[in-house]
């Protein structure tokens, strides 16, 4: 096999040519995107070569303890992201996202790496970290989705919901359907993705494993449990957190808390 | 003033010094209601009239226990109504909303939505229906399809199938026109005078509560400024608009 062609520095310096490029099209079209379009290149530089020196130090070091602190760490990241893409997250949302994210990732993620990979030791940041990563990053955006949609219905069907508790349903019952609803909105976009996976382009990962020299029927079966353990993910995640948020709509009484949604 | 229907009709519903509740249509807060005091006897029909923004909805949504005053105490049948079941709360004393919400599916599947294991067959489905007005025919139509006015009377068929024994109306003819208008206040009026339904009915249409007869609170700015008859309410409603 051909060894991998590593990316010369000077090299990588050429492909800012491109962004140069994005740069002179958005001043001569009036786009006004050259200040988002320099930051978003110097983050995206800079928070990557982080993440890699910190993952060559990772994995030379090799122990389970910093593997855990940055599991954790990348959980905490992963929920303040959540939440800040709500709009009027309710009262309490971190902890939820914290809790749903945190148990819906560890069921995924121990399963993935224990039982189907079976990582030897179980811990090696290699399989554990990105794995951990796209788990997370996959469910947090699914959290945010549930509960961004659960409170547009809520928003939009309020009269309703009060129908339904003014006959006398129970809070939970009177919501059931928007709850439905937005666990369907935060699952669709993965649905989507597994039906159209392969067809028009790689995914990242079996791109990067196939560029870095994997063969591609590995490289297809890791992405078949990335799918799998995303669906799985995203499913728990969006579920658990909304479970935990729609309480906070409902008073013990079945009332609504008209406060929260207007 | 003080006004009974008869001595020995028992008093279903008492508010005393009631305050708090929620604004619905502006922007939601607290204390509303200003010390609000009145009572309701069994078979009684009261509305509630004022300008909009007087806290009408606001009380009316405290007597199902949908929001819970800040400051004293609403008794039904002599107890206070924080210590029954909320659920069963909203069963005996039936809230039905401005907008009439119809759900997918047939008139009978909108009457059968309520909680609780049902009772499919037809009869008190038809009955329902026909004490709002309607005739069997209705069972099998698209609720949603419904005129505004229908809708209205399928949703008060649908709180009467739960058995109340008090109604609550919000504006139960603001978005109707004259003969709709007309239609609903006679079939509210026989809900009270046939069935001897207790019924608490917030308007602002003079021509609804001349229809309805019996007391009328006046509200306005979260306070009861007057308890009238309701021949008497026309020009009272119009100082206060």
């Amino acid at each position: 096999m051909k060894p991998i062609i590593d990316v010369e520095t000077l090299h990588l310096v050429l492909a800012l040519l491109l962004v140069l490029a994005v740069l002179a099209i958005s001043y001569r079209e009036r786009l006004g995107l050259e200040r988002d379009l320099i930051i978003a290149t110097a983050r995206t530089f800079l928070q990557l070569f982080v993440v890699g020196y910190f993952l060559v130090y990772l994995f030379a070091w090799d122990r389970w303890e910093l593997v855990l602190l940055t599991l954790t760490l990348m959980l905490a990241a992963a929920s303040w992201i959540a939440v800040g893409r709500l709009k009027r997250p309710v009262p309490g949302a971190r902890w939820m996202a914290v809790v749903s994210l945190a148990v819906g990732s560890a069921i995924t993620l121990t399963f993935v790496t224990y039982v189907v990979i079976g990582v030897e030791p179980w811990y090696d940041p290699r399989y554990v970290i990105p794995i951990g990563g796209m788990i997370l990053g996959n469910a947090m955006t699914g959290a945010a989705l549930a509960g961004e949609r659960f409170q547009s219905e809520l928003r939009s069907r309020v009269e309703e919901v009060e129908t339904l508790l003014a006959l006398g349903f129970s809070g939970l019952e009177a919501v059931q359907d928007l709850y439905r609803s937005a666990i369907r909105a935060a699952m669709i976009p993965t649905i989507n993705a597994m039906l159209a996976v392969g067809i028009v382009q790689l995914p990242g990962m079996m791109t990067g494993q196939i560029l870095s020299g994997t063969s591609p029927l590995i490289a297809v079966k890791y992405q078949v449990v990335v799918m799998l353990m995303i669906t799985c993910a995203v499913a728990l995640s969006s579920i658990l957190f909304l479970r935990l948020a729609v309480r906070q709509y409902l008073t013990p009484a079945h009332q609504l808390r008209r406060q929260l949604i207007l | 003033m003080e006004m009974t229907t008869g001595a020995e009709a028992e008093l279903i519903l008492v508010c005393r010094k009631v305050s708090g509740g929620y604004s619905v249509d502006a922007q939601p807060h607290r204390e509303v209601l200003k010390s609000i005091s009145f009572q309701v006897h069994a078979g009684e029909c009261l509305s509630i009239a004022g300008p909009s923004g007087s806290g009408k909805s606001a009380l009316l949504r405290l007597l199902n226990r949908f929001d819970d005053p800040a400051q004293g105490e609403i008794c039904f049948r002599g107890k206070p109504l924080q210590r029954f079941d909320p659920l069963e709360i909203r069963r005996r004393i039936a809230l039905v909303l401005q907008n009439p919400v119809m759900f997918h599916g047939t008139v009978r599947e909108n009457l059968l939505r309520r909680p609780g294991r049902q009772d499919l067959s037809e009869p008190p489905l038809v009955q329902a229906l026909e004490e709002v007005g309607l005739d069997r025919s209705f069972l099998d139509r698209i609720a949603t399809e419904l005129s505004g006015g229908e809708k209205q009377r399928i949703s008060i068929a649908r709180s009467l199938l739960g058995g109340p024994e008090i109604l609550l109306l919000d504006e139960p003819t603001s978005a109707l026109d004259p003969r709709s208008l007309r239609l609903v206040a006679d079939l509210i009026t026989q809900l009270n005078r046939v069935r001897g339904l207790t019924l608490i009915v917030v308007t602002h249409q003079v021509d609804l509560i001349h229809r309805l007869g019996g007391r009328v609170l006046v509200l306005d700015r979260g306070q009861v400024v007057r308890e009238v008859r309701a021949e008497q309410a026309g020009s009272l409603l119009e100082e206060h608009e």
